[in-house]
C-alpha cells in the first residue's frame, strides 16, 4: 500500500541557515508516527515543510500527489491540519468562533453542524463553554481547543507540534489519551512531533528520530524503546 | 576577528557623504541648492521621526505640527517687539524687545519644541498604535487654528513676514549657499547625536519597548521615562527642522507646515526604512524631489501635469513600498552584505 | 492572645512560643511582643540561661523575624531572600490566587508545579510587578515591593523568563541580552556590556548565535536566550518559567546542570516553574505545589511526590506506576 505521505530528501532552510538536510519518511494511513529529536534537529521545520509554511526542496507526496509548495491554504484544504507550536489559537475570539475557523477549510456552517457534535464527543467542556473567549482558558484547554480546531476540518492528517510543551502531566496523558481515541476509533493518521517520548512511543506504532536536519533512526516504538541511543538522549533509563 | 574594519568603513563612508555635501554646492546652480537645503532641512524632521516611529514604535500623525512649533519660536525671536512694529502689528510683550539673529533662534527653537514635544508625550503614554495617531493627528488638525486665533503673537492667517537671511559675522557667503550650509551643518549635528543615540543603551531601550514592552519593563527598562524621551527627542528635530524651514523661506504662517506635511513626512520615513539612520537620507530625497518629479517632464507630459501630479506621487509611493517592503534601508543592506560580510570576518 | 497562654498554665510556657512561630499567620506581632515579655523567666531556669544569650532576638521579637531551633534556642530567622505573604490576586471575579504564602532563601532552589491555570505565572507577573496583589505582601530582602515600579525590580536584583518565550524580534541574539544588562549598564560602558553579554551566551553555549535574531531559532534555543537575557541582569533572585520547553531528555539533564551551576558559581536564589518532573525534583530544594490559586503542599521533593493529593491533582496516576 503507498503511504499517505511520504517526504523524499526533503531540504529547507531559514535565510543562510540550513534546517533541514534531506529528510525521507512516510506516513501510512490509519498510522500515529512519532518525530523525535534534540532541540534544533528539525522536528518543527519538518511539519513546517509539509504544511508549506517554509520553503522546501525534494519531494513532498500526500495521497500520491506532489503537494502544493509555498501554500499553506491548499495544502490544508487537502486534508493536513497543522497544529503549530504555541497551538495559534485566535485568542481574541471565543471557542465557537475558533472552531468555525476550523471548519472553515471545508464550508464553515454545514461541516460545523456535522462535526461539531462528533468533536464535543471527545472534548465535553467546549460544548459548555463555547462563548468563552480563547485566549482566557487554560494552556491544557488552549492546547484541547487546538487539537479540536483541526478536527473539526476533518483532515486526513493531523500533525501535533509538541502538544505537551508547557502542560501539566496529568494534562499530558488525557492529550494522548484522546488523539489514540480518534486514531482507534476514527482511523486518523496522526504525525507528532514530541520531547516527551515517553507518551509519544506509547501512543505510537513508528517512530523517526531527527539528527541535524536528517532520519538517524527510524522503526517500530517498540524497538526504539531498546535502542540504547534513544534510550540515553530521550527516555532516560 | 577584525575589530577595526567595520568602525573604518562606516567613518570613510561618512566623510565621503560629508565631503560629498560640502563641495556640491561648485557644481551646482543656485536653484539647485535651494531644493538641496530643503532636504537637508526633511533629513532634520524625518531622524527625529524616524527615533519615535522607527525606534520607539510610536506612530504620529502630528510631526509637521511640531515643525510649526519650531518655525514660530524661531520667527518670533528674529522678529522680537520692534520687528512686530515694523510689520505694522501690534506685538505681545512675552517678546523680547530686539530681534535675535537667525542663527541662534534653531537650537532655542529645538529645545522650546522638545519641552513641549515631553509634555504632549506625557499623555500619550496612555495611547498606543491607531489612537496615539489619531491623538497626534488632532493635535495637527487643530494647531493651524490656534495660530490664526493668537493673532497678536503669529500674525493670524497673513503670517510673519521675516528679514531677508544673509551669512552672519560679515562671512563672504552668497544668502542660498550660507542656507545651503546652515541646514548641513545642523543636518550633520544631530546625525551624530541620533546615532550615538541608538546605537547605544538608549536606542536598545526604545527597540525593546517597541518588540516586546513587558520583557522590557521586566529587563528595567521604564516605558514612561523613553517613551516620553522619544517624543521630546523627535519634537526637538522637528523643532530645529522647523525653524530652519522659516528662515530659509522668510515667512510662516498657519498652512506652512499643513498636515500633509505630516502624512508626507510618515511616508517618507517608511520608505527610508523604519529604525534606519542611513535610509533616512533616501526617505529626505524623495520628500523633496518626488513631488516636484510628479508633475514634470520625463515622468508626466507637460500637458497633463496638473492633474496627474498627485496621481504619479502616488502611485510611485506605492510601487516602492510593494518592491522594497523594508525601505531604502533594507535595499542598501542587500546591495552591502558582502561589504559587510567581508569587514566582520 | 497573650491571656489564653495564661490560663493554660503550662510549665512548658516556651513551647507556646513555638507553636506560635508555626502559624505566624494567625498572630499579631504586637501581640507575641507581649507575650514574649511576659513570660516569666525565673519560673523556668532550664530556660532561662538560653533565653538570656537569646535576648537580643527576644528584644525585637516577632514571629516573622524569630524562630526556634530544634535544641531549643530563639535566634533571629534567617531573613528569606524572597517572602511572599498571604497573597490574593482576582482577575475579575476569578481568584487567579488565595493566600498564598512561599518564603525562599538566599541559594535556594524552589519548585513550583502545579496543574495548568493554578496560578503559578501569576505568582512570577506579582512577584515582577507586571501585577499587584489585592491582598498580602511581597518583600525581597526584606523590602516590600508592593510599591515599587515593575522596571524597578530589576535593578533590585529581581529577573525572569517568561513562559511563552518574549524576544525583541528585530534585535539581535546578543542585542536581546544587552537590553537585560539596561539597569546596570551606564552610559560609556558599552564595550564592556558588550564583552559581558558574550561572555553570558559563551557560558550558556549560545556563542555563535550572537549575531542573529530570534526568529528561526529552534524553541529551547530561544529559551535559554532568555535565560542569557536574565543573567545579564546579575540578579540574585531568578524566575524561570518553564526552561525546559523544547527539550529532549539528555537536554533537561543538561539544563539541570546550567541551572546547579547557577546555584553554586553565581550564587543565584532560583524559583523554578516546571512541568518537567525529573528537572524540578532533581534539581529543587524544596518544591511548592499550587492547584486552583491556593498551596495544596510543599515540602521536599520526596515528600511532596507522595502526597496524595499532589498525586491526584497533578502527577497522575502513570507516574506514580511509573516510579
Amino acid at each position: 500500500m503507498s503511504p499517505l505521505l511520504e517526504l523524499r530528501r526533503v531540504e529547507a532552510r531559514y535565510g543562510p541557515i540550513k534546517a533541514l538536510h534531506g529528510v525521507s519518511l512516510t506516513v501510512a494511513d490509519g498510522e500515529i508516527v512519532a518525530l523525535l529529536g534534540a532541540n534544533g534537529a528539525g522536528k518543527t521545520t519538518t511539519l513546517r515543510a509539509v504544511s508549506g509554511t517554509v520553503r522546501h526542496t525534494g519531494e513532498i507526496v500526500f495521497e500520491g500527489k506532489q503537494i502544493a509548495r509555498g501554500k499553506p491554504d491548499a495544502v490544508a484544504r487537502a486534508g493536513i491540519a497543522h497544529v503549530p507550536e504555541g497551538r495559534g489559537l485566535f485568542t481574541q475570539l471565543s471557542v465557537w468562533e475558533n472552531l468555525r475557523m476550523g471548519a472553515y477549510v471545508r464550508g464553515e456552517r454545514r461541516t460545523l453542524r456535522a462535526e461539531a457534535p462528533r468533536v464535543f464527543k471527545y472534548f465535553p467542556w467546549l460544548e459548555r463553554r463555547r462563548d468563552q473567549q480563547a485566549g482566557t482558558l487554560s494552556g491544557g484547554e488552549q492546547q484541547m481547543l487546538a487539537l479540536a480546531r483541526a478536527l473539526v476540518g476533518r483532515p486526513r492528517l493531523l500533525m501535533l507540534d509538541e502538544p505537551s510543551l508547557g502542560l501539566a502531566p496529568t494534562v499530558v496523558q488525557e492529550i494522548f489519551r484522546i488523539v489514540k481515541e480518534l486514531n482507534a476509533d476514527d482511523g486518523l493518521t496522526v504525525l507528532v512531533v514530541e520531547q516527551n517520548a515517553n507518551v509519544a512511543l506509547d501512543a505510537a506504532a513508528r517512530a523517526y528520530v531527527l539528527e541535524v536536519g536528517q532520519v538517524a533512526i527510524e522503526g517500530q516504538s517498540a524497538e526504539l524503546r531498546r535502542h540504547e541511543g534513544v534510550r540515553k538522549s530521550y527516555l532516560g533509563y | 576577528m577584525r575589530r577595526w574594519t567595520t568602525p573604518v568603513l562606516q567613518g570613510l563612508v561618512l566623510a565621503g557623504a560629508a565631503l560629498l555635501i560640502a563641495v556640491l554646492p561648485r557644481f551646482t546652480s543656485e536653484f539647485r541648492l535651494g531644493q538641496f537645503t530643503y532636504v537637508g532641512i526633511y533629513f532634520v524632521a524625518l531622524l527625529g521621526l524616524n527615533i519615535l516611529t522607527g525606534y520607539s514604535g510610536q506612530i504620529t500623525l502630528g510631526h509637521a505640527a511640531f515643525m510649526a512649533i519650531g518655525g514660530y519660536t524661531a520667527a518670533l525671536l528674529i522678529l522680537g517687539r520692534s520687528g512686530f512694529e515694523l510689520l505694522g502689528q501690534q506685538a505681545s510683550h512675552v517678546l523680547p524687545e530686539h530681534g535675535m539673529r537667525a542663527i541662534f533662534t534653531i537650537p532655542i527653537a529645538g529645545l522650546v519644541t522638545g519641552v513641549i514635544g515631553c509634555l504632549f508625550g506625557i499623555p500619550a503614554l496612555r495611547l498606543a498604535g491607531v489612537s496615539l495617531a489619531l491623538a497626534t493627528l488632532a493635535v495637527a488638525v487643530s494647531l493651524p487654528a490656534i495660530a490664526k486665533r493668537f493673532e497678536h503673537l503669529t500674525g493670524g492667517g497673513g503670517g510673519l513676514s521675516l528679514p531677508l537671511p544673509h551669512a552672519p559675522f560679515g562671512w563672504h557667503l552668497s544668502t542660498p549657499h550660507w542656507l545651503y550650509y546652515e541646514a548641513w551643518v545642523c543636518a550633520g549635528i544631530l546625525f551624530v547625536v541620533a546615532w550615538l543615540l541608538v546605537r547605544g543603551r538608549v536606542g536598545r531601550a526604545w527597540r525593546a519597548i517597541r518588540d516586546g514592552e513587558v520583557a522590557a519593563v521586566s529587563s528595567g527598562v521604564s516605558p514612561a521615562v523613553y517613551k516620553t524621551l522619544a517624543f521630546g527627542i523627535a519634537a526637538a528635530y522637528a523643532g530645529v527642522a522647523g525653524a530652519l524651514f522659516a528662515i530659509q523661506v522668510s515667512y510662516i504662517n498657519p498652512d506652512t507646515f499643513p498636515v500633509t506635511l505630516s502624512l508626507l513626512l510618515l511616508a517618507s520615513v517608511v520608505i527610508g526604512g523604519l529604525a534606519s539612520l542611513s535610509g533616512v537620507i533616501v526617505g529626505a530625497f524623495v520628500l523633496e524631489f518626488l513631488p516636484i518629479y510628479a508633475q514634470s517632464p520625463p515622468l508626466v507630459h507637460l500637458h497633463f501635469a496638473k492633474q496627474a501630479g498627485p496621481v504619479v506621487f502616488g502611485v510611485t509611493l506605492m510601487l516602492i513600498v510593494l518592491l522594497i517592503p523594508g525601505g531604502a534601508a533594507s535595499l542598501l543592506g542587500r546591495v552591502t552584505r558582502p561589504v559587510r560580510a567581508w569587514a566582520s570576518r | 492572645m497573650a491571656q489564653q497562654h495564661g490560663q493554660t498554665m503550662r510549665p512548658a510556657g516556651l513551647d507556646d512560643v513555638q507553636i506560635a512561630v508555626a502559624n505566624p499567620a494567625r498572630f499579631d506581632a504586637d501581640e507575641h511582643l507581649a507575650f514574649a515579655r511576659s513570660v516569666d523567666l525565673d519560673l523556668f531556669e532550664a530556660e532561662a540561661s538560653d533565653l538570656a544569650q537569646d535576648d537580643a532576638a527576644i528584644q525585637d521579637w516577632s514571629p516573622s523575624k524569630c524562630i526556634r531551633t530544634a535544641d531549643g534556642h530563639i535566634i533571629p530567622r534567617p531573613m528569606a531572600l524572597l517572602a511572599i505573604e498571604d497573597v490574593t490576586r482576582r482577575f475579575g471575579g476569578i481568584v487567579a490566587l488565595a493566600d498564598v504564602s512561599l518564603a525562599m532563601e538566599q541559594g535556594q532552589i524552589v519548585g513550583l508545579i502545579g496543574p495548568n491555570g493554578a496560578g503559578k505565572t501569576t505568582l512570577f507577573n506579582l512577584v515582577t510587578r507586571l501585577y499587584r496583589p489585592n491582598d498580602g505582601r511581597i518583600l525581597f530582602d526584606g523590602k516590600d515591593l508592593t510599591r515599587t515600579p515593575a522596571h524597578r525590580i530589576a535593578r533590585l536584583g529581581i529577573a525572569r523568563t517568561f513562559q511563552n518565550v518574549v524576544l525583541f524580534q528585530h534585535m539581535t541574539v546578543l542585542e536581546n541580552v544587552l537590553v537585560g544588562a539596561h539597569a546596570r549598564l551606564r552610559p560609556f560602558s558599552e564595550r564592556r556590556g558588550r564583552k559581558q553579554a558574550q561572555y553570558i551566551l559563551d557560558y550558556l553555549e549560545l556563542g555563535e548565535f550572537g549575531r542573529r535574531l530570534p526568529g528561526g531559532l529552534p524553541f529551547g534555543t530561544l529559551k535559554r536566550v532568555e535565560l542569557a537575557r536574565a543573567l545579564a541582569a546579575k540578579p540574585t533572585l531568578l524566575l524561570l518559567d518553564e526552561p525546559a520547553g523544547g527539550l529532549n531528555h539528555e537536554e533537561v539533564g543538561d539544563l539541570a546542570e546550567v541551572i546547579r551551576g547557577l546555584q553554586h558559581d553565581l550564587d543565584l536564589t532560583i524559583l523554578l516553574v516546571e512541568h518537567h518532573m525529573n528537572l524540578v525534583m532533581s534539581v529543587s530544594d524544596r518544591v511548592h505545589v499550587l492547584n486552583f490559586g491556593r498551596k495544596i503542599a510543599e515540602g521536599t521533593p520526596g515528600e511532596v511526590q507522595a502526597d496524595p493529593a499532589v498525586i491526584e491533582a497533578y502527577l497522575g496516576a502513570e507516574r506514580v506506576a511509573a516510579a
